[in-house]
């Protein structure tokens, strides 16, 4: 079967585009996430019909077909789990158009994050959508996770920006959805069906996303707390008030202290958790909304207020929370993030619950997360090689989805569901909806070859 | 979940141990950001994540010792861009190393790297093969022998008339100012390729008032046979440079390149049974030091008046001068000094050229892309001067603006502070 199926991909892509040894399949075989599998093949893409091919020969062969870009994702998005093809659409890296009219970017799905984002900052315009691994990841696997990250929660996730997609088919035709238009409310919205979709209804080759002008001025608080409680209780009091900060970040105390272990982003010491708000506007604005949101931290108790003063010190408090996962990666070998998602005035309740799971399992449970959209990250920090630590992990985890579910909330937020939490799917979603995910599935993808054994 | 591994029994102890180091590898990906030949290729097995990933799977004893497990390995530059990055701080270079002198173990030294390590081993030799090179260049005899060699005889510039030791013998140096006695140790590659670079450098050191003692041959630092396994040769190597120095009784011992002075530091830890060597050794270490940071830091940096008439000027890191000494504001103060000059900073210019001692010689395809990524970022600076601190990086960067028909010329930052007396 896979000699076949390197022979009929190599007699139309040619040798140099066709991986197939082992030491090449190997690297293909993982993402960030703890599974592995070995695909049958891998092919570098580097122009649509290129991934036309693929998904012929696919097709024809009735072989699994999973689209690759940077394989950052943590829930397994991106493991060949029953072989068959990795496809990877790297080399299809170019912005085709910045359109400063339309205020529009189109670009291939290979291109990745940072530098998209650079490429549109030099046209004073604006793509915010920020996950944390955007100096790695790719736009194509962002809208394909439909990634998140801090500015979520004034500016949204990559699906708000995805106007118009070009999609190559399982069955190799190639079909473009929306474009430039503001508005569009003509038939079902395919575009919007295809973000988040976790590579199984399509291959994208083309994609046009929305920017906006790059706010006049930004300002950065952190602030420190002796209770996590009214850390929380400050976050729906801020958007109470009717502001939306930029970023509003929530870190508690062992979040805080192994950031500081790691790098020195000037987080105070001895707090049980820290808040990094960041709002952004016009200079006038910008002021009075830093006015108000100190305000509001000293009426829910803050011990301490900083205001970053220019922009290279709100850089590194920003640095910190950026290298959080690094920073949990420094003290143990394997971290679990986890993503789980609550109204927004649920938080204080969702965070209680984190603690009392880490308190119970006895395990440390390092939580922070975007806590302006209800969205925390409690990461599993273990010892693989210790049998006792890994034992817990399952239950933990289980727990804590458990917890999110009661409060109204969802499993995943922004990391998407993959292998890692397709157990966990029937817990929040009916069977009636499933269903319909099953019929959507089989109307794009009747022979299940693209990434099979994911996202629901 | 996947269930871990374990390293198969009666490998080498640091094996074992860098193994267990590579179990903290999450595959964040954060190395595919810095990684000059990931960027490249585009290709997974081309980034540290996926040769740590390799190097457990044949650890483990699931991939087979083959000829593209051994190229692949062969493929990564070393340049330690990947450790920056790393949350664990997993040594992928130090890793790369041991697999690659595994391999070794099991199949001895391949024949073209014997070769090049016989000519490393005689400095002279490597001196002719260049004159004889450019001789043929001038003849047009090149274009007669095989694309391969053609390219990569094209790498090396122009020979100069004369090596810098023949210049040295026939003119001895003059004494400084005796302030301090430095061994100056120029390198192979200055002198059979850069011997104004060595003039210039002896006039700086007697600028700042020192005595410099100049070997009267040159002798390998013996960096190309640590990498390839030669262990006896790199010792009779090391031994030579530091019985020279030692008896010449230097208070500094300076270089001007990157890579002779990070392979002296390595002198430290190779003589376990010879403790009276590993004594000198010691001393040899410690008084070791790049020459611009033995201007800057130890000497004190005294800049003539002479105008660089306004020229632009940038500069791009040497690996082992910057990640390897961690020499890197040394020479930006030596360039921001100079009058009439403009320093511009280069993008990315801490990543590697794709020199990286014989890799650009082995792997030309890869190395071009590399070279031709760095020379983008140098055309951006619209630099009239690109500035190294290795002749390795300097005879690469001089190849990439023949290639790629980039009008600036390459220098050792020395050379131009020379010009300022």
């Amino acid at each position: 079967m896979s000699t076949r199926l390197v022979k009929e991909l190599t007699s139309l892509l040619g040798k140099d585009k066709v991986l197939y040894r082992p030491e090449d399949l190997t690297c293909y075989s993982y993402d960030c996430s703890n599974y592995q599998h070995m695909p049958d093949a891998v092919v570098t893409a580097d122009c649509r019909q290129d991934v036309v091919s693929a998904m012929t020969v696919a097709a024809k062969l009735k072989t699994p077909v999973v689209p690759r870009g940077s394989a950052t994702n943590n829930c397994g998005g991106t493991i060949p789990i029953q072989g068959g093809i990795v496809l990877d659409t790297l080399s299809l890296n170019k912005i085709l158009e910045i359109d400063k009219e339309n205020l529009t970017v189109t670009c291939q799905p290979g291109i990745i994050t940072v530098d998209l984002q650079t490429a549109v900052e030099k046209e004073g315009l604006f793509y915010p959508p920020d996950p944390q691994g955007l100096n790695m990841s790719s736009i194509g696997g962002n809208v394909a996770m439909d990634a998140g990250g801090p500015r979520a929660v004034k500016y949204g996730v990559t699906r708000n920006y995805v106007l118009g997609l070009e999609v190559v088919l399982a069955d190799g035709q190639v079909l473009r959805t929306g474009g430039k238009n503001t508005k569009d409310v003509s038939g079902y919205n395919l575009t919007q069906l295809f973000v988040g979709s976790e590579g199984t209804l399509g291959v994208f080759t083309e994609m046009t996303l929305k920017l906006l002008p790059q706010p006049e001025a930004r300002r950065t608080l952190i602030c420190a707390f002796d209770d996590i409680a009214d850390a929380s209780r400050t976050v729906t009091k801020i958007i109470d008030h009717k502001i939306v900060p930029s970023m509003l970040e929530l870190l508690d105390r062992i979040s805080v202290d192994l950031i500081q272990r790691f790098m020195d982003a000037g987080y105070p010491s001895d707090v049980e958790a820290v808040l990094l708000i960041e709002v952004d506007g016009s200079l006038t604005d910008v002021d009075k909304q830093i006015d108000v949101v100190s305000r509001l931290c000293l009426e829910c108790n803050a011990r301490e207020i900083k205001i970053a003063k220019n922009a290279a010190e709100a850089e590194v408090i920003w640095a910190g929370r950026k290298s959080g996962f690094a920073a949990l990666s420094a003290y143990k070998p394997t971290v679990l993030p986890e993503d789980a998602v609550v109204p927004r005035n649920k938080l204080p309740d969702m965070m209680a619950k984190v603690q009392a799971i880490s308190k119970k399992y006895d395990m440390l449970l390092p939580t922070f997360g975007h806590a302006g959209d209800g969205n925390v990250h409690p990461h599993i920090c273990f010892d693989p090689r210790n049998k006792e630590e890994a034992e817990k992990v399952p239950k933990i985890k289980d727990e804590i989805y458990q917890a999110a579910l009661s409060l109204g909330g969802s499993i995943s937020g922004e990391h998407g569901i993959g292998l890692a939490k397709r157990h966990l799917i029937p817990m929040q979603h009916r069977e009636l909806n499933l269903g319909l995910m099953r019929g959507i599935k089989a109307v794009f993808d009747p022979d299940n070859i693209l990434n099979p054994g994911k996202a629901f | 979940m996947e269930k871990l591994a374990s390293i198969q029994s009666g490998m080498n102890p640091e094996l074992e141990k860098i193994y267990y180091q590579t179990d903290t590898c999450v595959r964040c990906g954060r190395c595919t950001a810095v990684c000059p030949t990931y960027k490249a290729t585009r290709k997974e097995t081309m980034s540290a994540r996926g040769r740590i990933f390799l190097a457990r799977k044949y650890l483990e004893g699931s991939l087979p010792l083959s000829k593209t497990f051994a190229l692949y390995n062969d493929l990564c530059l070393g340049c330690q861009a990947c450790l920056e990055v790393c949350p664990p701080k997993i040594e992928t270079d130090k890793l790369i190393s041991l697999i690659k002198q595994d391999i070794i173990d099991k199949q001895g030294i391949p024949l073209d790297s014997k070769i090049m390590l016989k000519i490393c081993s005689h400095p002279q030799a490597f001196h002719w093969i260049v004159r004889l090179l450019d001789f043929n260049k001038k003849a047009g005899i090149v274009h007669l022998l095989p694309h391969e060699f053609q390219n990569r005889a094209n790498m090396f510039p122009a020979a100069p008339s004369k090596t810098f030791l023949e210049i040295i013998r026939a003119e001895p140096v003059k004494t400084g100012g005796g302030k301090l006695k430095v061994g100056y140790y120029p390198g192979c590659l200055t002198n059979a390729l850069y011997p104004e670079l060595g003039l210039a450098v002896i006039k700086v050191l007697q600028q700042h008032g020192c005595d410099v003692v100049v070997p009267n041959e040159t002798v390998c630092c013996g960096l190309p046979h640590k990498a390839g396994g030669e262990h006896g040769e790199h010792r009779r190597l090391a031994r030579k440079n530091i019985e020279f120095f030692f008896g010449q009784d230097v208070d500094y011992i300076v270089t001007n390149c990157g890579t002779c002075t990070r392979a002296f530091k390595e002198y430290i830890d190779i003589f376990e049974h010879d403790a009276q060597m590993a004594a000198k050794a010691k001393q040899f270490v410690e008084k070791s030091r790049d020459i611009m940071e033995f201007l800057t830091d130890i000497a004190g940096l005294t800049v003539g008046s002479k105008s660089m008439g306004g020229i632009r000027v940038t500069y791009h890191e040497s690996c082992h001068l910057n990640r390897g000494l961690r020499v890197s504001k040394q020479p930006r103060k030596i360039l921001e000094s100079l009058p009439g000059a403009t320093f511009v900073e280069m993008p990315r210019a801490n990543w590697c050229c794709g020199g990286a001692g014989s890799f650009s010689f082995k792997h030309p395809d890869t190395a071009r892309k590399i070279l031709r990524q760095k020379m983008g970022d140098l055309q951006s600076t619209e630099a009239q001067v690109i500035t190294a601190g290795c002749q390795g990086c300097m005879m690469q960067l001089s190849y990439g603006t023949r290639e790629f028909g980039v009008k600036c010329i390459v220098k050792h930052p020395i050379e131009l502070l020379a010009l300022t007396y």
